[in-house]
């Protein structure tokens, strides 16, 4: 068995209200950064899984984001992996 | 009737719909734990409530991990054989998340969580939890929330309407009922003033405000939270106040 650490980045979906990601630019544009746009608000999740090959953790990783960590509804959600030592 | 309360380790609205119901003279009501595998036998229920609250703290997002509960797969079963399953507040967020009901609760449009007496007109009479209202008439329930924007995109938001899925929606009050329903009553900025939904077979109710904070007479303000007990009650057959 392999083992890999993933890093899930959840963000909100283009079209799904981000009034998290509005707050926040509206707030980094009166602090003078007027070229700062499109602020999103999201979350980042890193585990580690075990499988057997590349492959597979990917395609445990699809799963767990389909069916937990992201609602496919307003969310979209990448991720990077890398095999541990 | 028989009511199941599910109790989720945050929910904190259990009592009150307990006390609700059992004011109504609607009883009995048997409190059933998250990790159980069942509800209890000697309580096949007719009704299955999931509670507001802060279920797992809202981690995630939330009612997503409470919808992954042992007891979720029992509630899932109960809907499916036609029984009568009510979410308020979380427990329509975690109807959301489990797939039972369409749509998602976002952060309310002013980031604030909001406390307050609100308005809601009924748009359907005609299901079990609303046939002692009239059609159109106006309500009011407190909402507690801080995720109440109910979403959905364009296209099924539009399909959601038109199937008449829509049973409760934030409206002026009953003395300005004339301005009508709709977003621009959205205390939280839901879609179309969105504050209730039923499914297709309309057994599964979702909605964000508290028709249980709504009961006891000179508690709070208002007990219009009875006629939606009475609703439930008529169903069944047991009559609550008209008794």
């Amino acid at each position: 068995m392999n083992r890999y650490r993933v890093d899930v980045t959840v963000l909100p979906k283009d079209g799904v209200l981000d009034i998290q990601g509005k707050a926040v630019e509206r707030t980094l544009k009166q602090s003078g950064y007027e070229s700062v746009g499109d602020v999103r608000v999201g979350r980042y999740i890193r585990f580690v899984v075990e499988a057997g090959g590349e492959t597979e953790a990917a395609n445990i990783v699809n799963s767990v984001s389909d069916d937990l960590l992201a609602n496919g509804l307003i969310e979209s959600y990448a991720y990077k992996m890398e095999e541990l030592p | 009737m028989r009511t199941a309360v599910v109790v989720f380790p945050g929910s904190n609205c259990d009592r009150d719909v307990e006390r609700a119901i059992l004011d109504m003279g609607l009883g009995p009501v048997d409190m059933v734990w998250h990790d159980e595998e069942g509800f209890h036998e000697h309580n096949g229920p007719e009704l299955v409530v999931l509670p507001g609250g802060f279920s797992y703290g809202d981690y995630l997002r939330s009612g997503a991990l409470a919808a992954k509960s042992r007891i979720m797969k029992a509630v899932r079963a109960h809907a499916e054989g036609g029984g009568l399953l009510l979410g308020i507040c979380n427990g329509f967020q975690i109807l959301t998340e489990a797939g039972l009901l369409p749509g998602a609760l976002l952060p309310n449009a002013n980031l604030r969580f909001i406390c307050a007496p609100c308005h809601i007109r009924v748009e359907r009479s005609d299901t079990p939890f609303t046939k002692s209202f009239k059609d159109g008439q106006i309500v009011q329930f407190p909402i507690a929330h801080h995720e109440g924007l109910y979403f959905l995109p364009p296209d099924e938001l539009a399909a959601l309407e038109s199937r008449g899925h829509v049973v409760f929606r934030y409206s002026a009050p009953k003395s300005a009922a004339s301005a009508g329903a709709g977003e621009k009553f959205s205390p939280n900025g839901s879609l179309n003033g969105i504050a209730g939904v039923i499914n297709e077979r309309g057994n599964v109710l979702g909605l964000m405000p508290h028709p249980e904070r709504a009961t006891l007479k000179n508690l709070i303000r208002g007990a219009d939270g009875r006629i939606f007990w009475n609703s439930v009650g008529e169903h069944f057959g047991v009559w609550g106040d008209k008794k």
